[in-house]
């Protein structure tokens, strides 16, 4: 800001006078003040302070908050990290996102679905933290035709807005606590009477490991988030 | 399109009267014209604006607790993109601005802009620069490095001082009776919140009253007048233009802020120091005898002094004094600040005074630890690298790392006796030898850097260097059968290039029985060619190692066994207990002064100092490479 100058300094005459003819109007509106570029000396002066002034104080207002802005952008988008000892710890991790799930005994032979966590090394931000569960799938059996997997795998998180579906046995469906969508056991939408399924699309089908499958009786899935909300499958990678 | 714009100006004026502000704040009249040296004002609002929008954007990725407050700097600094930065404007900027407050004051006093009726103003701006230093006060502690935290924790013991209150204030602010979770976000609240809201109503109070003062003061300038706008508006933002550009410069040409090793309460920092600009105040405690004097009593008369400042302006001769004075503080506060850096640096300043001057002993230490702390910080973040930080935050990862841990456990308790250092003497430094004399009660005990590599065994078996410093010379050994044989015998032995060989071979054998993780590829090398099938022979043979020591079937016990030496077994047996069977237990009182640890360390503390000498983890690359390998192998 400015304070109040005591010691006198010489002054340019010509300066002087080209400064008072500049102050001697003062001006109705600062726009008009601003814009008004008379042929004269002192205005083109002036005009040329308050170029830079609106060039310098352009400059430093807005870098800070670029840079801000950047690192708060940016970042979302930046692929994660794993650390290197756990980079290439089998096919389990994050470079297939195909995971080992359980034993295929595991799974009910009557076709009922089984909840089951998928367990995962997970980075978030600046923490790594092994062997933790990062979300649920379904698994049940069906009768396979020639070319068709035993087992299906369905994320559990609906596809509507995001909340976790459970099977009820009663009606022999996946249930949204949240927003009544429903669907059937083999996770197309289905209508209940007295629900409405606001869901725009069936369960997330998750890919099955079949040749783990038949070889070791393993059940291994492709486990991804896919946006909610939306007819097509677009996975968060 | 103008129309258009005109007629929203014009509808917003109507009803917001904004034509009306802008004109008041812009065409402020300036006695005398615009001038640079009224920038200083306008620079510290920017410098303030500028830590107001880089610390809400280092708000969004910080997280204030213990285990995650150093995490998420790190994360700021080395992963986020742009993050280091950010983070580098927000500390260089903190500090321009402790070094702009100053400067803004003097041109206040010398303008005699702080007399009737600017007193209130005045003592606004002092408000102004106690909340300040406020901010950098709990800015440092924030990232939870160990500066931060030691320099911070003596800044809140001398909270404590003041009679009466001091021990509860002291609780207060560090929200218990410990460092801990609620420090931190004691200091982030206030960091983040509490100073920067008072900052902001001080400030808006500070600026509305100097423009209702008006900007002239009593003037004999024969300038003519100008308005605010636009000289002095491009003056301010050229200045602010100018600061931030050497804020930007500083940043990058040290690649940011400095981000300490993550604190470690049970491991005390020697290089701890509050950031520069209180150094001081740091300085001022060494002078005073009394910390309640130093910390309290003087900087408490000289704030007060400060605010009497304007006071005083009306005695005739007060302003002349209060010049003085501002004079007298500016040039005290830089003798005391040199004086603190030239105590830290006196070895490098004054590289010629002999070593054994306490001064530079004192500077040593600093420095070594600063060197330290440095190396602790490059170390974390190869094992962020390689493992990740953990939830139980960064210092697991230190406890369970033999390279950070090996040298802290070995300064702390092995360094009296034992040196640890490379040919260039880098490394931690032993007992000083300087005054060691053959013949003194022994002080010393063998340089185990390298311990058990075929270089360290070279020298050990080299009749030249048996009883240096680095091997028997500073103990009781330097006396023994060991170094006679090697003195006596040996040099005969290895005089032909035939003596070599066997010498050669001798040593690789013995160092092969160590199995360290830098000789791998050698000993299988030696191995392949029989070298060591010779040694071995040769070690029973020849060379009649086993009069003394055992060596596989020859059962001896005369000296320390040759059986896996240098192993990890060998090692921890040495540490544990010096005295056992297979050590110096065949003889009571060979063991020259070597004490049993079992009792003082834990076993993972025994296991860090013994995978450190070994330098097992040293190279994270090549240990997780030999571990695939041995995965793969079977």
């Amino acid at each position: 800001m400015v304070d109040e100058p005591t010691d006198p300094v010489p002054v340019n005459k010509q300066e002087a006078s080209e400064n008072e003819v500049a102050q001697q109007q003062p001006p109705s509106s600062p726009g008009d003040a601003v814009k008004s570029v008379e042929p004269q000396a002192g205005a083109r002066r002036n005009f040329f302070w308050a170029l830079l002034a609106i060039v310098a104080g352009g400059i430093v207002g807005i870098v800070p908050l670029a840079i801000g802005l950047y690192t708060f952008l940016v970042g979302p988008f930046q692929k994660k990290q794993t650390p290197l000892n756990y980079e290439s710890e089998g096919d389990q991790g994050a470079a297939s996102n195909e995971y080992f799930v359980a034993p295929l005994g595991a799974i009910p032979e009557d076709g009922m679905p089984r909840r089951f966590e998928i367990v995962a090394d997970r980075v978030d931000a600046w923490s790594f933290i092994p062997g933790q569960a990062i979300g649920a799938i379904f698994l049940s059996r069906q009768k396979a035709e020639p070319g068709q997997s035993e087992v299906v795998a369905f994320h559990a998180t609906c596809p509507h807005a995001g909340c976790t579906v459970a099977f009820n046995v009663d009606t022999d469906a996946f249930l949204c606590p949240c927003h009544n969508s429903s669907f059937g056991k083999d996770g197309k939408k289905m209508d209940l009477s007295g629900r409405s399924n606001p869901s725009p699309r069936g369960l997330d089908k998750l890919e099955v490991n079949q040749d783990k499958l038949a070889r070791d009786g393993e059940v291994w899935v492709k486990y991804l988030n896919y946006y909610t909300g939306r007819k097509d499958m677009k996975p968060k990678i | 399109m103008k129309k258009i714009i005109h007629w929203l100006v014009n509808w917003t004026d109507e009803r917001t009267g904004v034509r009306d502000a802008i004109r008041e704040g812009l065409y402020e009249n300036i006695p005398g014209g615009s001038r640079w040296r009224y920038i200083t004002g306008s620079m510290l609002v920017f410098a303030f604006m500028t830590q107001v929008v880089t610390g809400i954007f280092l708000w969004m990725s910080y997280s204030a607790g213990t285990q995650n407050a150093w995490a998420s700097v790190y994360y700021i600094q080395n992963v986020m993109p742009g993050g280091w930065l950010l983070r580098g404007i927000h500390h260089v900027m903190a500090q321009a601005m402790v070094v702009l407050m100053p400067v803004h004051m003097l041109q206040v006093i010398i303008d005699k802009a702080y007399k009737k009726p600017r007193e209130i103003n005045f003592w606004l701006g002092l408000v102004l620069m106690l909340i300040t230093l406020g901010l950098g006060l709990t800015g440092y502690l924030l990232p939870w490095d160990q500066k931060g935290y030691w320099a911070t924790k003596v800044a809140t013991e001398l909270a404590a001082l003041p009679p009466v209150v001091g021990d509860e204030m002291q609780r207060v602010v560090v929200g218990g009776s410990d460092y801990g979770h609620h420090t931190l976000t004691r200091f982030f609240a206030l960091h983040a919140g509490v100073l920067p809201a008072l900052m902001v109503i001080v400030l808006a109070l500070h600026i509305a009253m100097f423009r209702r003062h008006g900007i002239t003061a009593e003037s004999s300038d024969k300038r003519p007048d100008e308005y605010f706008w636009p000289k002095q508006v491009a003056k301010d933002a050229i200045g602010c233009l100018i600061l931030l550009a050497l804020v930007v410069g500083v940043v990058v040409a040290e690649g940011g802020a400095e981000l300490g090793a993550p604190a470690e309460p049970t491991e005390e920092y020697n290089a701890a120091r509050p950031e520069w600009y209180f150094l001081f105040l740091f300085q001022a405690l060494k002078l005073f005898h009394s910390e309640f004097v130093g910390a309290i009593v003087v900087p408490g008369l000289v704030v007060t002094f400060l605010f009497l400042m304007p006071v005083l302006a009306h005695w005739k001769y007060g302003h002349r004094l209060n010049v003085a004075f501002m004079v007298g503080l500016l040039t005290a506060t830089g003798v005391l600040t040199y004086m603190a850096l030239r105590q830290d640096n006196y070895a490098t300043w004054y590289p010629d005074t002999p070593r054994s001057d306490q001064r530079v002993k004192d500077s040593l230490g600093y420095l070594e630890a600063k060197k330290s702390g440095h190396r602790e910080y490059e170390r974390i973040k190869e094992l962020i690298r390689y493992k990740g930080i953990p939830l139980e935050g960064p210092n697991k990862l230190q406890q369970e790392d033999p390279e950070t841990m090996g040298p802290r456990i070995f300064r702390r308790l092995c360094a009296s006796c034992h040196g640890w250092k490379d040919e260039q003497g880098e490394g931690i430094a032993g007992p000083s030898l300087l005054e060691f004399n053959p013949g003194d009660p022994p002080i010393g005990a063998p340089n185990l850097h390298g311990f058990a590599s075929r270089q360290w065994l070279e020298k050990l078996l080299d009749p030249e260097k048996v009883a240096s410093h680095d091997y028997f010379g500073a103990t009781r050994h330097v006396e023994g059968q060991m170094v006679e044989y090697v003195t006596g015998e040996l040099p005969d032995y290895i005089e032909g290039d035939q003596g070599k060989a066997d010498l050669k071979a001798v040593i690789a054998a013995v160092s092969a029985e160590a199995g360290l993780v830098d000789q791998v590829e050698l000993d299988a090398a030696d191995q392949e060619s029989g070298l060591l099938q010779r040694g071995r022979e040769l070690i029973s043979g020849d060379f009649g190692c086993n009069n003394c020591h055992t060596f596989g079937e020859d059962e001896v016990g005369g000296a320390p066994s040759l059986t896996g030496y240098g192993s990890a077994t060998w090692l921890r047996n040495m540490i544990s207990d010096p005295n056992h069977a297979e050590l110096y237990g065949y003889e009571e009182g060979a063991n020259d002064r070597m004490p049993a640890f079992s009792q003082t360390l834990t076993d993972h503390h025994i296991e860090m100092l013994v995978r450190w000498l070994r330098g097992d983890d040293r190279d994270l690359a090549r240990k997780l490479e030999l571990e695939r390998n041995a995965v793969q192998a079977p």
